[in-house]
């Protein structure tokens, strides 16, 4: 095998883990705060006008 | 001074209403092209003729009306979750103006027969250095806003808009390469197989993070604001995001199934476009899935029904796409206005109908409403669009699963059982209700039109001022 075709499956057995990883550490216990938190965020900017109407 | 302290929402809306005008040009554009199709007498003269037309059409409706419509969101979201102004108010605005004159270029040369020959790439050299500099000017004011941004977490939908500026900075770039001869003629960089996958990875990425990545930034901020709820799951949001960035640059080769491109790179191709049916699925069950609580809420927002049929038809389509691109389904539904359909049930169902929620929740807020000048209107817009969605996809599946039969018919002694004008005979009515279905789409697109001026109207253009704390801080 030459250099190209060992670099090939290396990117993308590394992309692979890498996504794992990423599924890990978006299910994990540590992070389940800093998401509720952000799905939250927009909910609680109120974008609405309360313009002359209101 | 007061700059400091509001938003800009001045080329947002810019942008929505433009969203609205090049909606209603490019879809009455198809409607007259299909109406071509059914009646042939309508190719008028060298400038005007199918060939032509069809692809103003396509960029008509994707760079136009969805590329507005990503850009007028894109603004509002990433300065309503960053909580700052836009990072560069002239910069901004050079975006604007100079998207809008690459449109207008491509209104021009295209009817002229000024075509670089790509597909969905149709513009010739000079206009794509302008999209180039205009999109890295986009690329500065979407992540200077995101630099200087107040909340310390980038909220999801950033994430999908930031994926879609960058993918299509880098499409548009290397398959755009070209070897120009003359002002307005220029040959593609690369030739023979390796340029025809070029071309679809381009295409297909176009599909992917255009009219996937960014409509999905819409989806992950509208679809929770109108329903007042958050989003289903965060974390699957994260994980979805993920999973498309890492599987769709795969996927372009089942455009060239049954081609000279080599055997192995079309079943690659195959593989990764039904890998991509699990993060498609994710997407669309955490976008209807927000809804729980709220789905009563349904019965009357007539905008909130417009973004859940979106992520509905974005599930219809990003399933049935998969099963297209399995090689022997392609062998049938190849070539066949099966692919059209199945585009139109993405483009009509998805894409449209998530930007025209987006923008009819935007609007009253860019004018100082409290909402729409006419529920009852968005109500109208939604019933006629979805009876055109369905007329428009169910006669291209006929007439396409048609077509794929009867092109492949054979006799017992080998020959073929019909000709090929049998097969466009055959599809001669499918061509009409496809028309119709058109005509109710673009019928709607003209209630929203007049809903919309309606609305600014009445309203005034106001820049919203930054609440000074971050809201959730």
């Amino acid at each position: 095998m030459d250099f190209q075709d060992i670099a090939r499956i290396a990117v993308t057995v590394i992309s692979f883990f890498c996504f794992l990883g990423i599924c890990a550490w978006a299910y994990s216990r540590s992070s389940r705060k800093g998401f509720d938190e952000a799905a939250q965020a927009p909910l609680l900017d109120d974008d609405t006008p309360h313009g002359p109407r209101a | 001074m007061e700059n400091q302290a509001t938003y800009n929402y001045k080329v947002v809306r810019q942008f929505a209403i433009m969203t609205v005008v090049w909606g209603i040009v490019g879809m009455l554009l198809g409607v007259f092209i299909a109406s071509q199709l059914v009646w042939p007498e309508l190719n008028l003269g060298q400038y005007f003729h199918f060939g032509r037309l069809r692809a103003l059409h396509t960029s008509a409706v994707i760079f136009a009306f969805g590329g507005c419509g990503l850009i007028a969101t894109s603004y509002y979201v990433v300065q309503r979750t960053c909580n700052v102004r836009l990072f560069s108010d002239g910069l901004a605005a050079f975006t604007f103006w100079g998207y809008q004159l690459v449109i207008v270029l491509c209104v021009i040369t295209y009817p002229l027969g000024i075509t670089f020959n790509k597909e969905y790439a149709e513009m010739e050299w000079p206009i794509k250095i302008l999209l180039a500099i205009v999109w890295v000017a986009y690329a500065v004011v979407f992540f200077g806003t995101i630099a200087k941004r107040k909340v310390k977490h980038i909220y999801v939908a950033n994430w999908f808009y930031g994926a879609f500026i960058l993918a299509v900075a880098l499409l548009h770039i290397v398959n755009s390469a070209f070897v120009p001869v003359s002002l307005w003629k220029s040959y593609s960089a690369y030739s023979g197989a390796v340029d025809a996958m070029v071309q679809w990875w381009y295409g297909h990425n176009a599909v992917g993070f255009f009219l996937t990545a960014g409509f999905l930034g819409m989806m992950y901020y509208f679809v929770p604001k109108q329903a007042g709820r958050p989003v289903y799951s965060y974390r699957l949001s994260v994980v979805h995001f993920w999973a498309l960035i890492f599987t769709y640059m795969w996927a372009g080769p089942h455009h060239l199934h049954y081609t000279a491109l080599p055997d192995w790179t079309q079943s690659l191709g195959m593989v990764f476009s039904l890998i991509l049916l699990a993060p498609s699925w994710g997407g669309m069950i955490n976008g209807i899935m927000t809804l729980s609580g709220a789905w009563h809420k349904l019965r009357t927002d007539p905008i909130l029904k417009f973004l859940v049929t979106a992520l509905s038809f974005y599930g219809m389509s990003t399933f049935e796409g998969p099963m297209m691109a399995i090689k022997t389904v392609n062998a049938l539904s190849h070539y066949t206005d099966w692919t059209v359909g199945h585009v139109h049930s993405g483009a009509l169902g998805w894409v449209a109908m998530i930007t025209i929620g987006s923008i009819y929740y935007l609007i009253p807020r860019l004018f100082d409403r409290e909402q729409m000048y006419s529920i009852k209107l968005i109500e109208a817009h939604f019933w006629i669009a979805t009876l055109g969605i369905v007329l428009y996809i169910s006669s291209m599946w006929i007439a396409g699963v048609t077509q794929g039969l009867m092109w492949r018919a054979v006799n017992p002694d080998g020959t073929l059982t019909y000709a090929f004008i049998d097969a466009v005979k055959a599809t001669h009515p499918y061509y009409f209700i496809r028309f119709l279905g058109g005509c109710c789409f673009v019928a709607g697109m003209f209630l929203m039109f007049y809903n919309v001026l309606r609305t600014v109207f009445d309203g005034k253009p106001v820049n919203a001022p930054i609440p000074a704390v971050p809201a959730h801080a």
